[in-house]
């Protein structure tokens, strides 16, 4: 028997296919042994056969080794039968899930007898401990997001992962929001400039969202998390999905809650609901163009939102809607025009427009519709890859792409149109901004566009083999980037602009504006200082920025004994930036070692040990560089109004005032610990604690020069140079600027049987630290930018330490449940998290340096004044929202799959506070938002 | 036991250890940042401010003269619950009596004064400033090459609507001698701190019930009014076009928080009683009428002469004709003497009879 085993082992090691891969981003892998069922011995040479309706190409097969272990790699994420056979013995067969970047453990008994019962209906087995990735985090099936009620976005999806804080930018597990990587199919799409993500994806586009959040592998550099985008692929099977959503008006809850916590409804209150509506339609189809050869995938989306603020004071008029429209094409085709290659060529694009874009915020009614803001975002990729199986044990796979995308932002009229009804625009009219009500008038402050490109070139080998008595998987890589930024800034109103009234004049609204402006006033004779109180003057300017990024790195999968695993790995990268014709250059360069470990306590992969360690830099990103340019080339002259004239004009910004340390040492970082223990609890069924320590060092930020404080912080009583009244900062990485993570992770994952489908976790973490997010800065009415960190005022630096604002939120719970039951698909999703940390902000006296001061570390509010023992943490409230959707699919009836779901958001219509207003004043402590109230999304679904 | 199961519990036992969660915020003898004058007495936050912006107001140096020479002082009232425009004693409170007032004074822990009763500011401090130490004012939060005198009270006003505020402090504090023994400069922040400390020297009292330590005050009293630390302190002739406003106040401690205040020196005690000197101000000049505090008034004594006290009691006279006089020796001769009148008078109502004078050095 076992010579007749090995011989079928040296012939099917003959004809397979030589389509060995490691497991890349954007595939995954089965792995197991072949056992004798009583004995537990070994079988070598068994044929495994995979086959599913997401493989691309002929069915991939391997033969069990030596010692019964096998391994079918190179696996898009899907469903896959599993054929187990023997020459002249019935076979056996399995069925599994195989999630992208991670490996399926499927070990197989056999035996003979096995063979003999006949299996009509093979169950789809999950096996989740991941025995040979070392990466937290979790893969998000495409699939089972539509049986859900979660937006439409996969920034949403990347939000359900055990560890990550806040949708859109996330937060992961210590890392600041410009600390995530964005890869769609393993490419890097970060935007260039501000670190983010850069583009939006049409939901029909994607197949599945793989979320790293921690110990990764040397491939991999990134201090928060890896959010990778795996785009459908076509296949041999034609596949058609048409998708219509809508949330009409009717079917949304609308309340009017008072400023406490505990006001509720306000059952007097004669505020009408807005009009506000979504609608979203989108196709996508796959299939091949050349069976076995060529395959395409395309999708389109369009989306219209329309949603505003309720009237409100101090306007009291009801503001236009912001309307948000966006198209999302994509074409994807893979190629194999040979068993050993591999070509993929994709291009996607989020043309979008935001009409009045502030008004479904507070702005809506502060600001008039001349004065609010537009905006055209969005831009094209381009992504190809080229696979290259040269043999069983050696691979390679080159990624090339290229990203624009572009901002313009303005005023309404300026960057889109506006309705006559509202007022004429006129982009020569100055902006006024009334200070008693805040209200503003006229004209946005300024035209900006930023056109972004981003060229990305990654190329990988992959080697295989036995070295030094050790089973191998080596890879070694680069990974480049070359970055590229234009933007323009045009202010209007000829570079002037007001902000009227002395707070405590009295005078609201229009009545009170500067009447110096010849617009308000046109008459010079009746021109009498009314309401005059700062006017701005500023020029327009544009920035060139350009840089570059170079990784380099090693990594291995080394097996000592069977049931031990190590990843060792180490990377450098280094990089640089410029200002081009200006002053500003930035040169960042570091090592990240990695280390894990994985053991298999009990031998059979459903017991899994973990432990790594890994350090990460952060390389060089254009937002330094654009902040010192535009600081520097942003020359403002700020005037008060005194006895019928402007006086004592101030420079705000302008050469000299802010710098980037071109080598400022050791570069932004991470070091990260982890401990993981995941265990196959029964059938399907996988739990998971993971622990992790991340501290992230030397987080960039601006560190003041100029501005010298008094003793207690308060007032601006001097500059280092007397010649430049204002802010002087330079954009550093300083040791003493960084953030901590300690967190656990508690997550079980279920398929319970062939119906229910449960994923859940509990997250118990902290986050604090002065570095909780980078380069901390936000805009002022004077045109500059405030940076408000423990460098702002030395005098205020012990503030910054204590729990993340807006981010350290202790416990989160996240469960996603599906249920699906012939025509029927129902989806629970449960989210909930404890108080957020606040900050209590105090107001100064200083009008052009920082106008905030603090009076206990973050998260914290100092109840009673100059007594720290009464300091007590500051949290706005736990929320607890549910959304349920509910499908039914009308094949019965149709012939047809088509599908109607019902979704609902929010469904207990909760109303808790999810902003509070934090500076200590007569409003402190008031609610500043509320949760999205009750709101069911109604959509159609058909698929072929 | 299996090696792998001891693998186990170990990585387990480290996974709790490292679990193990540490407070973030700042710990020990921190800073916890300047006092909020929130809560202090109008007079103290100074001119034009506004009670939720600390820093908004300024306090400003009374012109006055002695003996024909400018000087100034820094005028503070006394107490509300003290009555000191009408007739004294009232109510049996006398607010010259040591030891009367319903409020008594905090205790000032003075570090190495070098003579107690005359001079608190010892030159150089007996504390330890880092190696090789210079202050950088853009850096620094407070200089490391001095110790803060610690206050164990603070101002506090009571606001009622429809009312002015009250409030029961007084800018005085009872001296706590303190001799440093090498410790760092600034380490020490609180009164609980320096009491437990064994390294410096404090003559203290038996704890209070519940364990707190206490210290024994000596027989001084200091003029040291706590004023909002953000406030500009300008001297005669400083405005805050000419002047940054910080450097004439001092810097302290209190409860970890740093505070401002202005030194007036000492108290003189006299028979029980704090001695004062007197402040005459003009009431008219020429047909003109004046008021204290306008630029005339008129002190006996300087900072550092036997008769200084920071504690005045106000005069007032006519000067109907000539030069208005910039002494007392002046005043209290003809033709001004037969027109000085003292508090409670109906040429002077409203004016307290006893107010703060602080001259600081």
């Amino acid at each position: 028997m076992k010579i007749k085993l090995r011989l079928a082992l040296a012939t099917a090691v003959a004809i397979l296919p030589d389509v060995v891969l490691a497991v890349g981003e954007d595939l995954g892998r089965i792995q197991g042994t072949i056992t004798e069922a009583q004995s537990k011995a070994p079988i070598p040479g068994a044929k495994i056969r995979a086959t599913g309706p997401s493989l691309i190409g002929p069915p991939r097969e391997s033969l069990s080794g030596e010692d019964g272990s096998y391994e079918l790699s190179n696996l898009p994420h899907g469903d896959y039968d599993i054929e187990l056979s023997f020459s002249g013995v019935a076979p056996l067969h399995r069925r599994v899930e195989v999630r992208a970047g991670e490996t399926t453990p499927l070990d197989i008994p056999w035996s003979v007898e096995l063979t003999q019962v006949e299996t009509t209906v093979v169950e789809l087995e999950r096996h989740g401990t991941r025995p040979e990735e070392t990466h937290t985090g979790a893969t998000f099936s495409i699939d089972k997001q539509n049986n859900l009620q979660v937006a439409r976005q996969y920034q949403s999806i990347v939000s359900q992962a055990a560890g990550v804080i806040g949708t859109g930018n996330s937060y992961v597990k210590g890392g600041a929001s410009r600390h995530n990587r964005i890869l769609i199919d393993g490419l890097d799409t970060t935007d260039p400039v501000t670190n983010t993500f850069s583009a939006n994806l049409n939901q029909e586009t994607i197949s599945s969202v793989q979320v790293m959040t921690g110990a990764m592998q040397a491939k991999y550099n990134a201090l928060g998390s890896v959010q990778n985008i795996i785009t459908k692929s076509g296949s041999d099977e034609f596949h058609l999905d048409v998708v219509y959503f809508v949330r009409p008006k009717q079917l949304q809850s609308f309340h009017t809650g008072g400023p406490q916590f505990y006001d509720y409804e306000q059952p007097y209150n004669r505020v009408q609901q807005p009009p506000n509506q979504v609608h979203q339609v989108g196709i996508s189809a796959s299939g091949p163009i050349l069976r076995h050869q060529l395959w395409y995938s395309a999708s389109f989306e369009f989306d219209y939102s329309s949603r505003v603020t309720p009237l409100g004071p101090p306007l009291n008029r009801q503001a236009p809607n912001r309307v948000f429209q966006d198209i999302y094409p994509q074409l994807k085709l893979t190629w194999a025009p040979a068993a050993k290659h591999r070509l993929i060529f994709q291009g996607l694009g989020d043309p979008t427009t935001i009409d009045y874009e502030n008004n479904s915020g507070t702005t809506a009614n502060v600001e008039t519709p001349l004065a609010s803001a537009g905006r055209f975002q969005g831009g094209w990729k381009g992504i190809s890859e080229w696979d290259y199986f040269i043999t069983n044990n050696l691979d390679t796979k080159v990624l090339l792409g290229y990203s624009f995308n572009s901002l313009e932002t303005g005023p309404q009229g300026a960057v889109r149109s506006i309705d006559p009804k509202y007022g004429t625009y006129d982009f020569d009219r100055p902006r006024h901004v009334n200070n008693v009500d805040d209200s503003r008038w006229f004209n946005g402050t300024s035209r900006n566009g930023t056109y972004r490109h981003r060229w990305q070139l990654d190329a990988s080998v992959t080697l295989r083999g036995h070295w030094l008595k050790l089973a191998h998987e080596a890879e070694v890589g680069v990974q480049s980037s070359f970055l590229y930024n234009k933007s323009t800034t045009r202010f209007t109103g000829g570079g002037l602009r007001y902000s009227d009234n002395q707070p405590g004049s009295g005078a609201a609204l229009d009545q009170g504006l500067c009447d110096d402006d010849p617009f308000v006033e046109p008459d010079p004779s009746r021109r009498t200082g009314r309401g005059c109180n700062l006017r701005v003057r500023s020029v327009d300017y544009v920035n060139r920025l350009r840089g570059y990024t170079l990784g380099i790195y090693a990594q291995d999968r080394i097996k000592p004994v069977r049931w031990l695993t190590l990843f060792p790995g180490l990377r450098w990268d280094i990089s640089q930036g410029w200002v081009i014709g200006g002053e500003g250059t930035m040169r960042l360069h570091g090592f990240g070692p990695r280390f894990g470990a994985i053991a298999d306590v009990t031998g059979d992969q459903k017991t899994i040990l973990q432990a790594s360690y890994g350090r990460s830099t952060e390389m060089v990103y254009l937002s330094p560089l654009s902040t010192v340019s535009s600081q520097a080339q942003n020359i403002s002259f700020q005037e008060r109004y005194s006895n019928g004239a402007w006086v004592n004009p101030v420079q705000i910004g302008g050469p000299g005032s802010a710098f980037v340390d071109p080598r400022p040492g050791t570069p932004p970082h991470s070091d990260e610990f982890t401990v993981s223990f995941r265990r196959e609890l029964f059938a399907n069924s996988v739990g998971i604690i993971d622990y992790t320590y991340k501290r992230v060092s030397n987080v960039i930020d601006a560190v003041e020069q100029n501005v010298i404080y008094d003793p207690s912080g308060n007032r601006v009583i001097g500059y280092v140079n007397p010649a430049q009244r204002s802010s002087v900062i330079v954009l550093t990485s300083s040791p003493r600027n960084y953030s901590e993570y300690s967190g656990i992770d508690f997550q079980f994952e279920s398929r319970f049987n062939k119906h229910l489908d449960f994923t859940g976790s509990y997250t118990l973490a902290w986050t604090y630290g002065p570095a909780y997010d980078e380069i901390l800065g936000v805009s002022t009415t004077s045109g500059g930018t405030q940076y408000w960190n423990q460098f702002s005022n030395p005098r205020q630096a012990q503030m910054f330490r204590g729990y993340a604002p807006a981010i350290d939120r202790r416990h989160s719970i996240k469960t996603q449940t599906t249920y699906v039951n012939g025509p029927w698909v129902l989806g629970v999703v449960v989210n909930y998290r404890s108080g957020i940390a606040e900050r209590k902000t105090y107001s100064n006296t200083n009008s052009g340096a920082n106008t905030s001061r603090w009076r206990a570390p973050n998260g914290l509010d100092p109840v009673t004044p100059n007594d720290i023992e009464s300091w007590s943490e500051f949290r706005i409230p736990p929320t607890f929202l549910v959304n349920v959707k509910g499908g039914y699919d009308f094949y019965s009836l149709t012939k047809l799959h088509l599908r109607l779901e019902a979704g609902i958001e929010n469904l207990f219509d909760s109303f808790v506070p999810t902003g509070v207003r934090n500076t200590a004043n007569s409003v402190f402590g008031q609610v500043s938002n509320r949760e999205q109230p009750f709101q069911v999304q109604l959509g159609l679904r058909y698929h072929y | 036991m299996s090696a792998r199961i001891e693998m186990v519990i170990g990585f387990s036992l480290v996974n709790a250890l490292a679990f193990i969660h540490c407070n973030p915020y700042p710990k020990g003898e921190f800073s916890a940042g300047s006092v909020d004058p929130v809560n202090f007495p109008p007079p103290y936050r100074g001119t034009g401010s506004t009670r939720l912006v600390a820093g908004s107001g300024t306090i400003t140096e009374t012109t006055a003269f002695i003996n024909g020479t400018t000087a100034g002082y820094f005028s503070f009232p006394f107490a509300t619950d003290l009555n000191t425009t009408g007739t004294i004693p009232d109510g049996g409170v006398d607010p010259l009596q040591v030891g009367a007032w319903r409020s008594p004074p905090g205790l000032g822990y003075v570090f190495d004064p070098p003579q107690p009763g005359t001079n608190a500011f010892p030159s150089p401090a007996g504390c330890r400033a880092p190696d090789n130490y210079q202050y950088d004012a853009l850096r620094d939060e407070t200089r490391l090459d001095e110790q803060g005198n610690i206050f164990s009270r603070l101002p506090a006003a009571t606001w009622t609507e429809g009312s002015a505020p009250t409030w029961t402090y007084n800018p005085v504090v009872r001296e706590v001698v303190v001799t440093s023994n090498g410790e760092a400069c600034q380490y020490i922040k609180s009164e609980r701190t320096l009491l437990s400390r064994g390294d410096v020297v404090v003559q203290k009292g038996d704890p209070l019930p519940d364990g707190t330590p206490t210290a024994i005050p000596d027989q001084f009293y200091l003029a040291w009014a706590i004023i909002d630390p953000g406030s500009g302190v300008y001297r005669v002739g400083q405005t805050p076009a000419n002047s940054t406003g910080v450097g004439t106040q001092k810097w302290g401690w209190f409860r970890q928080f740093l505070l401002a205040y202005i030194d007036g020196g000492y108290l003189a005690i006299a028979d029980g009683k704090f001695r004062t000197q007197r402040l005459f101000f003009p009431r008219r000049i020429g047909a003109a009428v004046t008021r204290l505090g306008a630029g005339n008034d008129v002190l006996e004594f300087r900072r550092g002469e036997a008769g200084y006290s920071p504690i005045c009691e106000v005069f007032s006279f006519d000067a109907l004709t000539g030069p208005v006089p910039r002494s007392a020796t002046v005043i209290n001769a003809p033709p001004y003497a037969a027109s000085v009148r003292g508090v409670p008078s109906t040429e002077n109502a409203g004016v307290p009879k006893y107010t703060f004078c602080l001259q600081v050095q």
